[in-house]
């Protein structure tokens, strides 16, 4: 009865095929990425310890009791939202302004372009080693040209309150080169017509950007900063090799804190735990931008 | 308000581009300059402006020690060599999955189609690292330990070029397939020879974004190899990185020399680049 | 898509479950037969009266360590007839990430070879889970005897002998002879070792005089460093970290000798000597006149800053009790309890620590020896600094707490030195952090 249904709206024909196509990718995705998932979740109600892989019991909710009593959980989940909050107006915004600068007709275009990439080209990993050598509060470059400049030489990473912002400087200046990449097509994609007439009614330039260019790049920007949103939540890479979570754990991160205690305090339990929660607050998100991607048919 | 000149104008814009340019270059310069020196120099210029400039106090011949050094240390040569062939053979089978699959989800309606959407902006989202457990068991019950396919698998169909390919597919018009479809071609065909033709720049920027994620990835290969010989270089820079004595010339040397490829890459792609992220970003 | 669900749960558990729901048969030898398989396939067999062992290490074959560990077992195949080694060279990356991954999925998957080296700490999880085996029966009195104190704590888990090592590690205090000349400060040694109070007195004069931090620290190194380096001050001042059986923390972490041994680091960059922000080998070109360092930094010293006239001092004591408490550990070899041949992993841990492997591992990479016959092949260790090292290490090593929850306890350590750093009362943060180890313990008990 429901089968019937269900084949009611669409033909055989076309549905086998498309499984056809599908079939390799699900296949792959169900059993290497899905499962796996799937599996780990399920441990957060274990006491799973990565080295007793023969003694799993079922605990119930002993960690999610856990959870509320781990002061660390919630100062992660904290410093990941810092660290979105301020990442995206950065990145994306920085991103924009290249595009912006480039897509005019200057001279040594393609030297700027070229420049503003060129952190995209290292890995997190590379880009976290060079920012630490620079960032050294005492022997570092940056500190050098401060004080030649007449600044006061700053603690950047090894900092509290700066170690957190510095990282989002950081993780902004690797990423905004990919993402004006994608902005500067979005600009070329903006009919010339639109600029000519605006100039002909009298709109000034900044009227302009404000009412012609900002609209058009709207879908642009709303993938960026999805894109952008997708990678602060999985933050790890940067305070794992540029301050290990410190000092005193102003920048650990959620990602960072599940891996934390699922490899090196062994609890897979408790790690899938707090996955469970990541996970859960993550899907809300990709709730809200359903929206986003649901293509008029 | 004072009229400035176009030409003071000019000058005053293209300092601060230049300005702007150099913010996001000198890394890169620090980082490749600094290859050619040696240690105790680079230590000593590293808090000065000449960190920033090649070591012109030594002969050209003698800029190349470090490299030199660091490829006698390590087998760089067989490690780049196995990262590019792990690189192309992911990319070979990973682009023909993805996009087939990508294609199903934007141009073919059939039961389940959401849920299978929403299950891969769900994987998308999902750190690797939480499951990589599982994920070994799972290979190991397969037995595919010290296979190629092992190492391959979890990233074959990976869900952000499903995504990327399904954006690209839905901006292609529906009347190019119609047409197709009049000619008297069948879905298969049409995907064949009149999809894949026109996406050429989509293949190309999730051809690049797969390159970088299998050239970056090291994790997995430790896990899933148990021989040395085997190794990409990223599992090489990390032991070089944390072997002592650590070199920091010598890391910088063989950091420059594992970012090069990446470089050429980009550069010859670049065209595709914006084309390919243009049609994903604005549809 | 809720139909869909249930299905895929199904599917993965599956999956998953039939890879990590075998029951207890790292005990059981004989296991299901897949498990036998497995375990056949990974470890040693017997072909024609030879035992075949499996050996895994930390380092590759190009490092100079691996080196070593190449050419002993080579060494050892060719005395020995019946056995045959084979090493498999697994890289390790940053804080042991790669190699111990790799442990730990085998553990999973029942695919550990008959011997695995590790670091210090890790023995008594290892242990606690039946990762490793007992070998202490397998080793002469006499050979026991041979190795440092340090070495045997290092590796024994509740009375007995788990692990043993090639090489020892600790930290002396580094001081620069010219600028101590020049404040007239006599340098504490073995017979006349120098009280927190005497490093106190002598910074605060070097410091003021000559306007920058005396005592370079690493205060800004993460990770294993801190409770490696800093807890043998809480051992001086006559406290500890945790329990005997490493599971109880309440009095002892946050003891009141603890919180003085704290204080004292307070006390380094409250007065400026020390800070929380060292500048790079501010020793090595004379801009401090003390370090706290290994003996790795030896080598550098010597050859690229050939101007610095340096020695080394015994690691400072507490002023209260004077006692010698030093860092110590290094990785070490083990056997494993899915090893089929014990005895003979055994006989190899041993062979891999014996006086010639120590001397020529000593001899490639310059850690102290952990045996003392090795001394008398070895010259650099007859004399000078690195002799203190030695003495400092036969007189007062000690091993990092043994305990099942060790990393946390670790962690928590390193969080509570950050926090005195970083200005925070020291009774006050180990009062706080006693409460997260406690009720990581509870979990374990």
């Amino acid at each position: 009865m429901e089968m019937k249904k269900l084949f009611g709206k669409y033909k055989l024909k076309e549905t086998l095929l498309a499984y056809a196509f599908l079939a390799p990718a699900l296949i792959f995705m169900l059993i290497f990425i899905v499962a796996p998932i799937i599996a780990s979740l399920s441990f957060s109600f274990t006491d799973y310890y990565l080295l007793k892989p023969n003694e799993i019991d079922f605990i119930g909710l002993e960690n999610f009791k856990y959870i509320l009593e781990d002061n660390l959980v919630w100062l992660s989940f904290l410093n990941t939202f810092k660290f979105i909050i301020m990442v995206i107006p950065l990145q994306v915004g920085t991103a924009l302004g290249l595009a912006l600068l480039i897509n005019k007709k200057i001279k040594f275009n393609l030297f700027f372009k070229v420049s503003f990439f060129s952190p995209v080209v290292m890995s997190l990993v590379v880009m976290s080693i060079l920012w630490m050598v620079l960032l050294n509060p005492q022997s570092g470059l940056i500190n050098a040209v401060l004080t030649s400049l007449g600044f006061e030489k700053q603690p950047f990473l090894t900092s509290t309150t700066q170690a957190l912002p510095t990282i989002v400087v950081a993780s902004a200046w690797q990423g905004a080169g990919y993402q004006m990449m994608i902005f500067l097509a979005g600009l070329k994609n903006i009919p010339e017509m639109l600029y000519e007439a605006a100039g002909i009614d009298g709109a000034n330039k900044w009227k302009q950007f404000l009412y012609i260019t900002l609209p058009s790049l709207r879908n642009v920007t709303v993938f960026v900063m999805i894109t952008t949103l997708i990678g602060a939540f999985k933050l790890i890479i940067q305070p794992m090799v540029m301050t290990s979570g410190g000092p005193k754990n102003s920048t650990l991160t959620i990602v960072y804190y599940i891996f934390q205690t699922g490899v090196r305090y062994r609890n897979v339990g408790y790690a899938s735990a707090i996955t469970l929660i990541f996970t859960l607050i993550v899907t809300v998100f990709v709730m809200m931008q359903r929206r986003f991607l649901k293509e008029e048919d | 308000m004072i009229k400035i000149s176009k030409f003071t104008k000019n000058i005053i814009f293209y300092t601060l581009m230049f300005l702007l340019a150099f913010l996001f270059l000198f890394p890169s310069i620090w980082m490749v300059f600094s290859s050619f020196k040696p240690q105790a120099q680079l230590a000593g210029d590293i808090s000065s402006w000449a960190a920033l400039l090649p070591p012109l106090n030594i002969p050209i011949s003698d800029w190349f020690i470090p490299y030199k050094e660091v490829f006698k240390r390590f087998d760089l040569i067989r490690a780049m060599g196995n990262s590019f062939f792990y690189a192309f053979s992911l990319l070979a089978i990973n682009l023909f999955v993805t996009s087939m699959a990508a294609y199903a989800l934007a141009k073919f309606k059939f039961p389940l189609r959401n849920f299978w959407l929403m299950m891969i902006i769900f994987i998308l989202i999902i750190p690797v690292e939480t499951n990589i457990v599982p994920l070994f068991v799972i290979v190991h019950r397969l037995g595919l330990e010290n296979t190629l396919l092992g190492l391959l698998a979890p990233n074959i169909a990976n869900a952000i070029n499903i995504f990327l390919f399904r954006q690209f597919f839905l901006s292609i018009p529906k009347e190019l397939e119609e047409a197709a479809v009049l000619d008297g071609a069948n879905k298969l065909m049409i995907f064949f020879k009149v999809v894949m033709p026109l996406s050429k720049s989509i293949y190309a920027t999730t051809a690049i974004l797969t390159f970088i994620l299998s050239w970056n990835d090291y994790i997995w290969p430790v896990l899933i190899f148990a021989d040395n010989k085997k190794m990409p270089l990223q599992v090489i820079l990390n032991v070089l990185n944390n072997t002592e004595p650590v070199y920091i010339n010598q890391v910088l040397a063989a950091l420059t020399v594992a970012t090069i490829p990446i470089m050429i890459i980009y550069a010859v792609f670049q065209k595709y680049i914006v084309e390919g992220v243009s049609h994903t970003g604005i549809k | 898509m809720k139909k869909f669900l249930p299905i895929l749960l199904i599917l993965s558990l599956g999956i998953s479950m039939t890879g990590c729901g075998k029951t207890d048969n790292v005990s059981n030898q004989g296991g299901t037969p897949e498990t036998k398989k497995a375990t056949e396939a990974a470890q040693s067999t017997e072909t024609g009266g030879v035992v075949d062992l499996k050996m895994w290490v930390h380092v590759t074959d190009e490092t100079d360590e691996g080196k070593v560990y190449a050419e002993r077992v080579a060494a050892f195949n060719e005395a020995h007839d019946n056995i045959n080694v084979s090493v498999e060279f697994i890289p390790r990356a940053g804080g042991g990430s790669g190699y111990e991954d790799k442990i730990n999925t085998a553990v999973t998957t029942n695919q550990l070879p008959d011997i695995i080296t590790l670091d210090g700490p890790n023995a008594a999880a290892y242990v606690d889970s039946g990762i490793i085996a007992p070998i202490g029966d397998y080793i002469s009195k006499e050979s026991l005897d041979d190795y440092l104190p340090s070495i045997i704590e290092q590796g024994t888990v509740n009375g007995q002998l788990y692990g043993l090592g090639a090489m020892e590690s600790t930290v002396g205090l580094y001081y620069n002879e010219d600028i101590l000349n020049k404040y007239g400060i006599k340098p504490g040694s073995m017979d006349n070792i120098w009280t927190w109070d005497d490093l106190l007195a002598a910074g605060e004069k070097i410091t003021k005089g000559e306007n920058y931090p005396a005592l370079e620290v690493q205060f800004n190194w993460t990770g294993e460093w801190k409770i490696y380096a800093f807890a043998p001050f809480v051992w001086s001042n006559g406290g500890n970290v945790i329990s005997e059986d490493g599971l109880t923390a309440a009095g002892i972490f946050n003891s009141q000798e603890n919180a003085e041994a704290l204080g004292f680091i307070k006390k380094l960059v409250d007065g400026g000597i020390a800070t929380a922000t060292p500048e790079e080998n501010s020793f090595h070109l004379g801009k401090s006149a003390f370090m706290l360092n290994g003996p790795w930094a030896m080598p550098d010293l010597e050859k690229n800053y050939p101007d610095i006239k340096w020695a080394v001092m015994p690691y400072p004591v507490s002023s209260k009790t004077k006692e010698l408490h030093v860092p110590t550990g290094s990785w070490q070899f083990a056997a494993t309890s899915q090893s089929k041949h014990v005895a003979e992993a055994a006989q190899v841990v041993e062979w891999m620590t014996n006086t010639e492997s120590v001397v020529a591992m000593t001899n490639a990479i310059g850690m102290p020896p952990a045996r003392k016959s090795a001394v008398e092949f070895l010259p650099a260790y007859q004399e000078g600094a690195r002799k203190v090292m030695l003495d400092q290490l036969a007189q007062g090593g000690h091993a990092r707490p043994v305990s099942p929850i060790y990393p946390v306890v670790s962690r928590n350590f390193e969080e509570a030195i950050d926090a005195v750093i970083y200005g925070e009362d020291p009774q006050t943060v180990l009062n706080q952090k006693v409460q997260v180890i406690e009720r990581e313990a509870k979990r374990k008990k």
